[in-house]
């Protein structure tokens, strides 16, 4: 064990959603090495992918509680969210993500995707 | 503060438990100044307007001063006050839509930040006539951000990357001691595309840009900064402001305020405030960048042209 590893070990990432007074806490630690994306809604973990295993294209589709939807493409290395009933699809438009630390948010539905693992291109975090 | 996606990364031994603590300030303060909470300290204040001043907390109370402050030095291009212009937009919500002009001249007499009467002695705030309100969204995030870090000292926390929607607070330096690098997000590409990085320890980076949320009608764009003067979002030039600060409360106002006053103005206040950075997109795809950080932007994106100030 490397001292990288140790203080990977320490990590605490805590990711939440405020949306419209409700609060969902989200919790993982990151664990390094292959290209895992994990899909949450409200906190709760719905579906993990290796995306390294990916071999073909396949899609998913979540549904809320009151029947809205995110359809969520994967492919080898990648993850998108293809469809979604939300008033502004900022999701879909968020793009594809394929890199450890990236980030696919839909607030309405409170549905988080996160590629899991340590590095991103060395940058720590986003401005925008 | 509706809809922002919150994400701390916290490094040592009293992560998990300072953590906690920051998340429960977190919902503190937007249980006291959000807009959209029924029973927060602002919805009260609003529902006063005209009537009654409303007895605020330490915190509400100092971030509507700070928030006047601000507004007298900007000239008023930050205006908290800017509420009843926001909400008849709805810009973010189901009744976003483009108001008529004389719907824009109604609401825009009640914007004017002069109207907000502070009594500092009693807590309380008072907005002089019906139908004025208060909306801290241009600076509630950079003011949470602050108190978050205070927690992770006081839990002897002394690295940790706090990002409240984009609004970065890098505590400290990194595990292995080197400085953080946070990206500059391209104004416009998709979320998470950078145009170079900024390298920073126990800086504040925030950053307003008309690509965060923002609706479209007849091909023409209309985004979420509004210029209290017009009561359109705001047209200065600027498609990015991101400043890099001691405090984040400064980061936030100051961001939003310089992406109202265009690029020139902008600059000239920045570089009148010691302490404080900026670096400004233009449309036309240019990056200014302050003095004192010079050597810590990295411009990687080619299509971008620094200019040298």
């Amino acid at each position: 064990m490397k001292k990288g590893d140790k203080i990977v070990g320490i990590v605490l990432l805590v990711i939440v959603v405020i949306a419209l007074g409700a609060t969902s806490i989200y919790k993982a630690s990151i664990k390094g090495s292959a290209n895992i994306a994990v899909i949450k809604r409200e906190g709760k973990v719905i579906k993990t992918i290796d995306l390294n295993k990916v071999v073909k294209p396949e899609e998913f589709t979540f549904k809320t509680a009151n029947g809205h939807f995110n359809t969520i493409l994967v492919n080898h290395n990648s993850i998108s969210i293809k469809d979604a009933d939300c008033p502004h699809k900022e999701c879909v438009k968020s793009g594809v993500i394929s890199k450890p630390g990236e980030m696919i948010v839909c607030l309405p539905f409170k549905l988080i995707i996160n590629i899991n693992g340590q590095k991103n291109n060395g940058i720590d975090a986003g401005t925008f | 503060m509706m809809g922002t996606v919150v994400q701390l990364k916290v490094y040592g031994k009293n992560a998990e438990q300072a953590t906690k603590k920051a998340l429960e300030r977190i919902s503190d303060i937007e249980n006291k100044m959000s807009v959209n909470i029924e029973t927060s300290e602002i919805t009260k204040l609003n529902a006063k307007s005209g009537i009654s001043g409303e007895k605020l907390s330490v915190d509400s109370y100092y971030v509507i001063e700070k928030a006047v402050q601000y507004s007298k030095l900007t000239g008023g291009a930050l205006d908290v006050t800017i509420e009843p212009i926001v909400k008849l937009w709805g810009i973010g919500t189901d009744k976003e839509r483009v108001p008529s002009k004389g719907e824009i001249e109604e609401k825009l007499k009640l914007v004017d930040y002069k109207d907000i009467l502070l009594d500092k002695k009693k807590s309380t705030v008072q907005l002089r006539g019906p139908g004025q309100a208060i909306d801290l969204g241009a600076i509630a995030k950079g003011y949470t951000a602050d108190e978050i870090k205070k927690i992770l000292i006081d839990n002897k926390i002394n690295s940790a990357l706090i990002n409240l929607g984009g609004n970065v607070f890098a505590l400290g330096s990194k595990v292995d001691g080197t400085s953080w690098n946070i990206g500059l997000q391209n104004p416009l590409d998709t979320r998470g595309q950078y145009i170079g990085t900024i390298s920073v320890t126990d800086k504040s980076v925030v950053t307003s840009g008309n690509y965060e949320r923002f609706f479209i009608v007849d091909g023409k764009r209309y985004h979420h900064i509004f210029d209290p003067k017009t009561g359109y979002p705001s047209e200065a030039g600027l498609i990015s402001t991101t400043i890099v600060s001691d405090k984040s409360i400064d980061g936030d106002a100051l961001s939003t305020s310089t992406y109202i006053l265009g690029l020139e103005k902008g600059l000239k206040l920045i570089e009148s405030i010691k302490g404080v950075d900026a670096i400004f997109i233009t449309n036309d795809k240019k990056v200014y960048v302050t003095t004192g950080i010079k050597d810590d932007f990295n411009l990687t994106n080619k299509e971008f042209i620094y200019e040298k100030r």
